[in-house]
């Protein structure tokens, strides 16, 4: 049964197994959605990324048919959104989603496996998923992390070409977030198309072959994580320093600058320009070190672009 | 594992549900529900105690269902009776059968007569018409026949051929005869205090007594004295057809009374008209009654002895009645109609009321006149309103419970389930098509389905006039033979030969028949054929025919006899001259001709 | 295993099944209470007559009520409040499933309760009926689950848990009070008759009462246009409440 997966085409063959076009969803006056254009062909673990409310779960939502756009289309796996065969190609665990609290994870499974014609084997997905030691307990007696781990589980019972996960981490603790980490990842070496939603950086960073930014409804960036980064170019100086945060926004090149205690981090645009200023302005600067900005701080650049932008 | 529960839940679920569907009862296949009646709402009288109100099913003659009528009642047609009560058909447990008295009985009300008294020719058929669920409008007939009496004594004098007994020697053969006419039980007088008249001698009644229980039938008595009841007592009686008048009754007798475990049937109403208090004005004079009444009915109710007897005290009967109904013993309600001062069925009532003036509550009233009778004299399935009781009712308006002249508020009486009046489905039997041979007496004196030979004469007049008719031999077959000794005793005297029906309700119809044709001989004389049309009253109609020593063939057209209607035949009477003397004749081959 | 409609069906309603079972406060209810509200007024304070066979067709159609509306009402509110609604309507399990797998259970669980009640009416209140009398009547309680259950739906799709919770409990307790399923509708006055008249219960219990031939004149014709209409309405009704989820 594994097998089969294992001996997928290669990805890049296949049809794209996300494609939006123009897709924009309103609730009243909210944009939730606006004109998103999205592909995502086979093979990736492409990565939602955007904070609470910008449009992530709508998309997942629309995707799967469980809200029609307003305007605009989605097809799945080449297949309407929602239809009955992207359904059966498609796993999902969805945010704020319980399954049935007097069922057993195994007999969840089993109601499960009865949609799919070629379903996966249950142990096996038990023993896949990690949750042997509670497949036998009602629902309702898990811990929340148990419950995510369960609905993970459930994702994987059709043997999915394209599995939804949204906040698929949220509430595990790390070693729990990690396994689901190993995973994404095995999933996707044998061939499983995933669109990941998260607010974890990091997660989106771990995981991600493609991360698309949302914010407001909008696709605000598209690439790989390292693009990602690359495009807020810079780099971070961090050293400690008596210069304040003001002092500092005054050399050249400086974007952003904080400071914690002693500890002064700044965001520039050439850290060559920037560090003669600083080492011009206080050559007692101790623990100087330059970095490559992180996700997290591209992110946090791009989002306040946009939010400029948008006003 | 879900898959399996939900098999597991499919099957058991079905399972209990099959077996469920087998466990479940079903109701007794509804019987054939055609013209079946829902009496609605009403107030019934069980026997014993008033109930409901509730619905009375009644279906083929019986009571199908009391409570809901459920779905029994399909097409049933439904009589809403609320303020009424529905009683038992009522019993007069004191009866002399003649004429008209069954249907008479009916009308009001009375559904079952006990006679203690008649001509065994009546008794023929007697038991299959009581027995038969077809609609009916004639009572039912419970009967002593023939009584147990002394040459001359009580019993002798009505017209009616008494076979007397001599010696408690006589007994056995007796009973035996009475059984083997259709007797339902055996009825003897007692009245060896009475000067007037000889009676049975204790060692002859208590023969009587043995011989009938010995045969398998009780033996009841008339008596019209306290000290001839207490014998009776000892000699194992089952119970007394009159209480006597004489006397109050002592506790040593009430004592032995309750301890032999007789029943009484006072008969106020007639000791009432002795002692000169009669009921009858009453009864005539009622405005639901008395429009009821026929003629006759309303002339024997007008008459009276005229004057009062020492031996026959009201109060002093009631007194007893009391007596004895409070220690128990029960008490039945006859009238011994049609003695003067009473008429059938309509005395019932009146007896009631009796009952209820010496003591009995209204409910033991009814029940004397219902349940009682039925439990002692065998009417197993009458007397009561029970599911599987035959549907013999009356429905009254007003509460009998309260007020027992409430009886007299006749609203509907049902014989078998079907109102009384309705115009029932006619039954074979209630018209009889006449032709052909009426009697040709070639085995026995029978006569063609639905007709009797008997003798007749007018001792049911009060007469003394007497017939007797046997069959001899004539050539190869035979003929009827008659002899009558015409009395002085009536005004117009008779004696003779009837050809009468055998059930009261049935009427004859001729048809076509031109003449009544037939071969006599005998004491030369004018003899008359007389024509009786069905519940006429006064003279019958009458043609006249000579008699030789030689046979002879009479024909005798009907048209010529006046005022006989040939589709409304009640019988026909051979009789000899009105002129006193001893006759003898002999008849055969009577036969309607075209 | 093969993907099949019939296969599906019999995996969520085992589902269902299972869940039920494990839900005592649900079950109890369910199935006691109406057999033993029977008890009481049917068996053991009607002292023969017609009550036990009159009251037999009313608190048929009683305990047909309490699955139908709460495991329809309050069930549904709870599925479609934790997602598990959602989540199955974006597995590949067709709608009519779902539907159809809670009327199987729903049904299953009538019927649970309904064979007590016959039982004690045939053994301890002398009920008897010809067989087929039995059977229709049967088939007349068990029919009423459709028209409960389509409102059961609505009050799902249009509450909350807490809330259908307690609209299903005044819509359980009128229909049974005013539609004449505890006394009969024909003690009311005259202006609750004609709140009865606008209630299924009223009509369902007034067939089940013509199939027992209770006392009365019913016309069963006319009832059982009446709860076809009221049916079609709450089929109605259950759709919009079910398109107003999107």
């Amino acid at each position: 049964m594994m097998s089969a997966m294992d001996t997928h085409t290669d990805p890049r063959q296949l049809p794209a197994v996300i494609e939006a076009q123009d897709l924009s969803r309103r609730f009243g006056d909210t944009v939730a959605l606006d004109a998103v254009d999205l592909h995502v062909p086979a093979g990736q673990i492409c990565t939602l990324l955007g904070r609470n409310g910008a449009g992530k779960t709508t998309f997942i939502r629309c995707a799967l048919g469980l809200l029609p756009p307003t305007t605009g289309s989605v097809k799945v796996l080449g297949e309407p959104a929602g239809s009955m065969a992207a359904r059966l190609g498609t796993g999902v665990m969805l945010q704020d989603t319980d399954l049935s609290e007097a069922l057993t994870a195994r007999e969840q499974l089993a109601l499960f496996s009865s949609y799919y014609s070629d379903p996966a084997d249950i142990d096996a997905v038990i023993e896949e998923a990690d949750i042997g030691n509670f497949a036998d307990t009602r629902y309702k007696k898990l811990s929340g992390g148990q419950k995510r781990r369960v609905q993970f589980a459930v994702a994987l019972i059709g043997k999915p070409r394209l599995l939804f996960l949204d906040e698929p981490t949220t509430g595990l603790d790390t070693d729990a977030r990690r396994a689901v980490w190993d995973n994404v990842r095995r999933l996707a070496a044998r061939g499983t198309s995933i669109i990941l939603t998260t607010h974890y950086l990091e997660e989106a960073d771990a995981l991600a072959d493609r991360i698309v930014v949302l914010a407001q409804g909008r696709v605000i960036a598209d690439d790989t994580a390292a693009a990602i980064r690359a495009r807020t170019g810079g780099a971070i100086i961090r050293c400690r320093t008596s210069i304040t945060p003001e002092q500092a926004l005054a050399l050249p090149g400086v974007r952003a600058a904080d400071r914690h205690g002693r500890l002064l981090t700044l965001s520039c645009e050439h850290a060559p320009t920037t560090l003669r200023a600083l080492l011009d302005a206080d050559p007692d600067v101790d623990d100087l070190e330059v970095t490559k900005p992180t996700l997290e701080q591209a992110f946090t650049a791009l989002s306040a672009v946009t939010t400029e932008d948008a006003s | 594992m879900l898959k399996k529960t939900t098999l597991i839940t499919a099957a058991a679920v079905a399972t209990a549900f099959v077996g469920l569907m087998i466990l479940l009862p079903t109701p007794a296949p509804a019987p054939d529900l055609d013209g079946a009646v829902v009496i609605d709402n009403v107030r019934y009288f069980d026997g014993e105690a008033m109930q409901g109100p509730a619905a009375v099913t009644v279906a083929d003659g019986k009571i199908v269902s009391i409570g809901d009528p459920g779905a029994e009642a399909q097409g049933a047609s439904r009589l809403d009776a609320a303020g009424k009560t529905l009683l038992p058909g009522l019993f007069d447990a004191h009866v002399h059968t003649f004429a008209t008295a069954q249907r008479d009985a009916v009308t009001f009300g009375v559904t079952a007569l006990i006679d203690m008294f008649t001509a065994p020719a009546l008794l023929a058929g007697a038991r299959d018409a009581r027995d038969s669920f077809a609609p009916s409008n004639s009572a039912a007939l419970f009967s002593a026949g023939m009584l147990a009496t002394v040459e001359r004594g009580h019993g002798t004098q009505y017209g009616i051929n008494v076979e007397t007994l001599e010696g408690p020697e006589d007994a056995p053969a007796w009973v035996a005869a009475r059984i083997e006419e259709g007797s339902d039980f055996i009825k003897l007088v007692y009245m060896p205090y009475a000067t007037y008249i000889p009676s049975l001698d204790l060692e002859t009644a208590t023969a009587v007594i043995e011989a009938a229980h010995d045969q398998g039938v009780q033996a009841v008595a008339h008596v019209s004295s306290l000290e001839g009841a207490r014998e009776l007592l000892d000699a194992g009686v089952d119970g007394f057809v009159h209480i006597f008048a004489d006397k109050v009754a002592d506790a040593a007798f009430i004592e032995a009374a309750v301890e032999r475990k007789v029943f009484v049937i006072p008969t106020l109403a007639v000791i009432a008209m002795v002692n000169g208090k009669s009921t009858g004005p009453e009864l005539i004079d009622d405005p639901d009654l008395g429009p009821r009444l026929t003629p006759a009915a309303t002339t024997n109710l007008r008459q009276d002895f005229g004057s009062s007897s020492p031996y026959f005290d009201l109060d002093k009967a009631l007194e007893t009645v009391g007596l004895l109904h409070d220690a128990g013993v029960p008490i039945l309600a006859g009238s011994d109609a049609p003695n003067p001062g009473t008429a059938h069925g309509v005395s019932v009532h009146a007896e009631m009321a009796l009952l209820v003036r010496a003591g009995l509550s209204t409910e033991e009233a009814l029940a004397a006149a219902t349940a009682l009778p039925a439990k002692f004299f065998g009417a197993d399935d009458r007397g009561r309103i029970a599911p599987g009781a035959r549907a013999d009712l009356v429905l009254v308006a007003g509460d009998p419970g309260a007020d027992i002249t409430a009886t007299r508020r006749i609203d509907i009486v049902y014989r078998n389930g079907v109102a009384v009046g309705d115009d029932p489905e006619p039954t074979e039997g209630s018209t009889l098509a006449l032709a052909g041979v009426l009697g040709d007496f070639e085995v026995g004196t029978s006569a063609p389905e639905g007709l009797v030979w008997s003798e007749t004469s007018d001792r049911m007049m009060g007469g003394d006039s007497n017939a007797r008719v046997a069959r001899i031999e004539r050539g190869d077959g035979g003929a009827l033979a008659v002899t009558t000794t015409v009395g002085s005793g009536f005004a117009f005297p008779w004696a003779g030969a009837f050809l009468g029906t055998t059930s009261q309700e049935a009427v004859g119809d001729l048809g076509d028949a031109r003449a009544v044709a037939f071969e006599v001989r005998g004491t030369p004389a004018n003899y008359r054929l007389m024509l009786f049309v069905a519940g006429g009253m006064g003279a019958p109609p009458t043609a006249m025919f000579e008699v030789t020593e030689d046979w002879q063939r009479v024909e005798i057209a009907i048209a010529d006899v006046a005022g006989f209607e040939p589709d409304r035949f009640g019988g026909m009477a051979f009789v000899t001259p009105m002129r006193a003397g001893e006759y003898a004749f002999e008849l055969d081959n009577v036969t309607l001709i075209r | 295993m093969s993907r099949t409609y019939a296969g599906i069906l019999a995996a969520e309603t085992g589902a269902e099944l299972t869940q039920s079972f494990r839900a005592p406060e649900f079950l109890l209810p369910t199935l006691a209470l109406p057999v033993a509200f029977y008890m009481m007024f049917g068996v053991l304070m009607s002292r023969g007559g017609g009550a036990a066979t009159y009251l037999l067709a009313t608190y048929g159609i009683f305990a047909v009520m309490g699955p139908s509306l709460f495991g329809f009402g309050v069930g549904v509110a709870g599925e479609r409040e934790r997602g598990w609604l959602e989540l199955k309507r974006a597995a590949p399990a067709p709608a009519s499933t779902f539907i159809g797998a809670k009327l199987g259970a729903t049904i299953a669980f009538a019927a649970m309760a309904l064979m007590p009640i016959y039982a004690a009416a045939a053994f301890m209140g002398g009920v008897e009926l010809p067989k087929t009398v039995w059977l229709t009547l049967f088939l007349v309680h068990l029919s009423a689950v459709f028209p409960f259950s389509l409102i059961g739906l609505s009050i799902g799709f249009s509450f909350s848990t807490n809330g259908a919770v307690a609209i299903a409990n005044i819509v359980f307790l009128s229909f049974a009070v005013i539609g004449g399923l505890w006394f009969p509708a024909t003690f009311f006055p005259g202006w609750m008759v004609a709140i009865s008249n606008a209630l299924p219960s009223f009509h369902l219990a007034e067939i089940a009462l013509t199939v027992v031939d209770a006392p009365g004149d019913r016309i069963a014709g006319f009832h059982a246009t009446v709860v076809a209409g009221m049916t079609l309405a709450c089929a109605a009704l259950a759709g919009w409440t079910w398109s107003r989820q999107r």
